[in-house]
């Protein structure tokens, strides 16, 4: 009686099935011939994706068109590679300190609590002067408590001041920033001033919740940054679908994922390069690319 | 800025080796899929961020 597949029952003809590819080698083997042959998969694995990511890195769409038109056995299949470059380009984000999106508040924590009666009076003058720039009551940074002692409540936790410098912005090294404490009035004050630029009053329900719990906020905001990354694939094979509309969706999608196991490992050298040709210690939060015009002195 | 260009420039390579695009033809592509991408990727980037507040 001739030998069958295990998976779906095809009369076997070889080490593998002709219909399905299963290998036909019993897996309950000696744990030694195990170990070398797990071994030689990885390397065998291993080898194809090496040579994938050379081949990435110097001619990535030649890599995609080759794939597309039928070499599969010689290169990773697009979606391993993305899930791969994804998640190792996600862990060294976290594992090197990186927030990929990040709140930015300043003064931090520990300048306010450490600052002098100068300080103090520096950044009231300078909060005076902003608004002698704008009509009464419309000049930016104008909500909250004045710098002093209000800032600190009588359990230590920081009160959002007037003339804090605030942003949202990707990749900046370091721990979030203490969170600040919005009163009602604040509150109100915030969505006027969103308000009055014309924007919708969720971005001002943004903005307090970046505030109110930076840590929290920055920890929703990169979850929602590696799933648009996902989405990313789609939008960018469907911008090449209406640009190429003869080509099929699949090989845009392809593309499309041989793209972003690009972009990302791109990114993140240039990140890199970026650092340490600012020559700054990983220790210090920094703004880099974005640096904030600071509105108060020092 | 530096990003930008490197964006801009992998995707004109891809675009002239995927495709077989000519280099004109590719750069005149070009601005039109770095529109398209920036405003897909804020968008999606903002969606995400204001899911949870809705």
């Amino acid at each position: 009686m001739a030998e069958r597949c295990a998976n779906c029952g095809a009369a076997l003809d070889g080490p593998f099935c002709g219909q399905c590819g299963q290998s036909s080698t019993e897996i309950r083997r000696p744990i030694l011939v195990l170990a070398t042959d797990t071994i030689g998969d990885i390397f065998v694995w291993d080898g194809r994706f090496l040579s994938t990511l050379r081949a990435l890195f110097s001619r990535p769409g030649s890599l995609a068109r080759a794939y597309a038109d039928g070499q599969r056995a010689r290169w990773t299949p697009p979606i391993r590679l993305y899930l791969l470059v994804s998640l190792a380009f996600f862990a060294a984000m976290s594992l090197g300190g990186v927030r990929p999106i990040a709140v930015y508040l300043s003064p931090d924590g520990d300048t306010i609590r450490s600052q002098s009666a100068g300080d103090i009076a520096a950044r009231r003058a300078n909060i005076a002067a902003y608004a002698e720039l704008y009509a009464p009551g419309r000049a930016p940074m104008s909500c909250g408590v004045l710098p002093g002692p209000d800032e600190i409540t009588a359990d230590g936790r920081l009160v959002f001041a007037r003339g804090t410098d605030i942003a949202i912005t990707p990749m900046l090294w370091g721990q979030a920033p203490e969170a600040r404490v919005i009163d009602d009035a604040t509150q109100a004050c915030m969505e006027e001033d969103i308000r009055t630029v014309g924007l919708h009053d969720a971005f001002a329900q943004l903005l307090i919740t970046a505030i109110r719990d930076p840590a929290g906020f920055e920890a929703r905001a990169s979850a929602a940054a590696a799933q648009a990354l996902v989405l990313m694939v789609v939008a960018l094979a469907l911008l090449n679908l209406l640009l190429h509309p003869r080509r099929t969706l699949i090989e845009h999608v392809i593309l499309s994922l041989y793209f972003h196991a690009l972009l990302l490992p791109g990114y993140a050298g240039m990140l890199l390069i970026g650092y340490l040709a600012a020559g700054i210690s990983r220790r210090s939060a920094f703004p880099w690319p974005w640096r904030p015009s600071s509105p108060w002195p020092g | 800025m530096a990003a930008i260009i490197a964006v801009a420039g992998l995707i004109w390579i891809s675009d002239r080796q995927f495709y077989g695009s000519s280099w004109y033809g590719a750069l005149l592509r070009l601005p039109i899929q770095l529109a398209g991408y920036s405003a897909a990727i804020t968008a999606a980037i903002f969606a995400l961020m204001f899911l949870p507040l809705l």
